[in-house]
């Protein structure tokens, strides 16, 4: 199944995939890393569509 | 629809550019405002006149309309709008149209474009600008002078005459922000601007940021546009250099250069770029706002190397989960210690941005705001009472907490009412939050069995049941009323040793 993931050297912790998010799959650990989680991501794109970065990638 | 019949257009734009609204004498040539120097670089560009009033303290209606009279024929007046000029912004326009019935007002700024509907119902308003504002205010004024239909210019929303609103569009961002030309300095009076006087340049050099802190109302901005990815953006460092060069060619006399971009290092490959660049090329001393999550130490000493001699960073709140829970700055207390020891090893000073009066904060909270910078031994620290913006999440949250006062609460000195940080202790806190950051720097530099019990001292003299809140309140006012006028006649009277003073200050302080 494809997976959204999030290239921790390019991003910025800007937290506008957090914003944008509409199932609220983005999680950011109290040490401030952005993760995306499995269960509540529905792969739709809108994270790796917002991020100025380009660090959110779709893996197959 | 004004028609200029072929002329061009003769265009004033006016900018309230002062904070203190008892403020009525002329302390200083005022700020250098980019989006203006922008937008009337492209108007004069495309052939048009442009003038600038800029109103350096509350005008009265006969000063403002003598003002006014100055500047001859007139065909459009624009009003630059910050949320806190508003009130005032209310005014010159009554009496602009009250002396230039015929004019068109246009009004723009940051408060407009996070509020249109409400500057567009202001009666004499006869068009709002939403968002960037140089291509959509030459359009204006092309479409003007040519006698063409301009009620459909993207950006630009406008009163018809049944009383309905055109609401036009939002045009695209460009993404290229060389197209734009090198800013028109001299649209200000820049020799005596109050930065110029103590031989400073501010330059801004970027669009945008895409930090989505719940405070800023930068998120709402960006959401204006349809292309909002590329919000935020640079000149290239080229262009950027160039950009210097000709504000240095033009005021020679400029010695220190302050980047007043949203986050300098925002796109880190790019910062790096510049700051070889201007090393080699421009070599001024100079600051920035820069954010402490994304830097290398490596990256910090190439700033050393390039002329950083200080920097400014958003500190905010010093309590992790205020950051994390309301402001949605996801840097932790070691993200923030380690940068700031890089500075410190690179003999780089540091300010810190702090915000007193969050909603849910309390004297405890912003108690650890301030121990974080002593822990950090931040050089200088601007602590902010938090202003709700309308429209930002944070405004929202402290709205629906019932945390903002009914009425206009736009000239309180803290905005927010809340039960469990009083107003008197929020002023307490900012009006002596550099006091006791000192005094828990020397807290922490002391051996443990000495440094505990003062630290203990020190916090039962900030968050004590009996600490005289009120009274230590009123003493600090008086005593930075006076500062304050001491700083003025330094600055406005002896720049030059008000510049030798800072310098001395910086190198001291990144030294120690």
């Amino acid at each position: 199944m494809a997976r959204m993931i999030i290239n921790q050297d390019k991003c910025i912790h800007c937290a506008t995939c957090e914003v944008e998010c509409p199932f609220k799959a983005v999680l950011i650990s109290d040490k401030g890393i952005f993760s995306i989680d499995d269960e509540l991501c529905r792969r739709c794109g809108i994270c790796a569509s917002v991020c100025p970065m380009d660090a959110i990638t779709k893996e197959e | 629809m004004k028609n200029l019949n072929g002329r061009k257009a003769r265009m004033l734009l006016v900018y309230p550019d002062y904070t203190d609204r008892d403020a009525t004498r002329r302390t200083s040539g005022g700020n250098y405002s980019e989006g203006l120097a922008s937008i009337s670089a492209v108007l004069k560009e495309g052939g048009h006149e442009v003038f600038l009033m800029h109103l350096l303290n509350l005008h009265s209606e006969a000063d403002f309309k003598e003002r006014l009279a100055t500047y001859g024929e007139l065909d459009i007046i624009g009003f630059s709008i910050r949320t806190t000029a508003f009130p005032d912004a209310q005014l010159y326009m009554k009496w602009t149209r009250e002396a230039r019935p015929d004019v068109f007002i246009i009004a723009g700024s940051y408060h407009v474009t996070l509020v249109p509907d409400e500057v567009i119902a202001v009666p004499e308003v006869d068009c709002v600008c939403i968002g960037d504002g140089e291509y959509a205010e030459l359009e204006l004024c092309d479409k003007m002078s040519a006698g063409e239909d301009y009620t459909n210019i993207e950006s630009l929303w406008f009163k018809a005459k049944d009383g309905s609103i055109i609401k036009n569009p939002v045009r695209p961002l460009f993404a290229d922000l060389d197209r734009i030309p090198i800013p028109d300095f001299n649209l200000f009076d820049y020799e005596n601007l109050e930065s110029s006087k103590v031989g400073t340049a501010i330059v801004v050099v970027s669009r945008g940021c895409f930090y989505n802190c719940t405070y800023c109302g930068n998120g709402n901005f960006r959401k204006v546009y349809p292309n909002k990815k590329i919000y935020a953006r640079f000149r290239s460092p080229e262009n950027a250099i160039l950009y210097l060069k000709t504000l240095l060619s033009m005021h020679p006399y400029i010695k220190v250069i302050n980047f007043r971009d949203a986050i300098f290092n925002m796109f880190p490959d790019w910062f790096d770029t510049f700051i070889e660049m201007y090393r080699e090329q421009i070599g001024l001393p100079c600051t920035g706002n820069i954010r402490f999550d994304i830097l290398t130490e490596e990256t910090v000493k190439k700033m050393k190397d390039a002329g950083f001699y200080t920097v400014d960073m958003g500190l905010e709140s010093g309590d992790p989960e205020m950051r994390f829970k309301y402001l949605r700055r996801y840097q932790t207390d070691e993200m923030i210690i380690n940068c700031s020891n890089w500075f410190h090893k690179y003999g780089i000073s540091q300010l810190t941005y702090n915000i007193v009066g969050l909603p849910f904060e309390d004297i405890h909270r912003a108690l650890k705001t301030i121990k974080l910078n002593a822990r950090i031994k931040s050089d200088r620290v601007v602590p902010n009472i938090f202003y709700p913006y309308e429209g930002t999440p944070l405004y929202e949250i402290s709205k629906e907490a019932g945390f903002i006062p009914d009425g206009d609460f736009t000239q309180r000195r803290v905005p927010l009412v809340q039960p469990q940080f009083p107003e008197e202790q929020v002023l307490f806190v900012a009006g002596y939050f550099m006091h006791f950051v000192r005094r828990y720097k020397w807290a922490y530099a002391m051996p443990r069995w000495l440094g505990k019990p003062y630290e203990k001292w020190l916090d039962l003299r900030v968050t004590g049941k009996y600490v005289p809140y009120k009274l230590l309140v009123k003493l600090h006012d008086g005593y930075s009323a006076v500062r304050n006028r001491l700083k003025d006649i330094l600055v406005n009277y002896t720049p030059k040793l008000y510049m030798k003073l800072r310098m001395l200050k910086h190198r001291k302080k990144a030294k120690s």
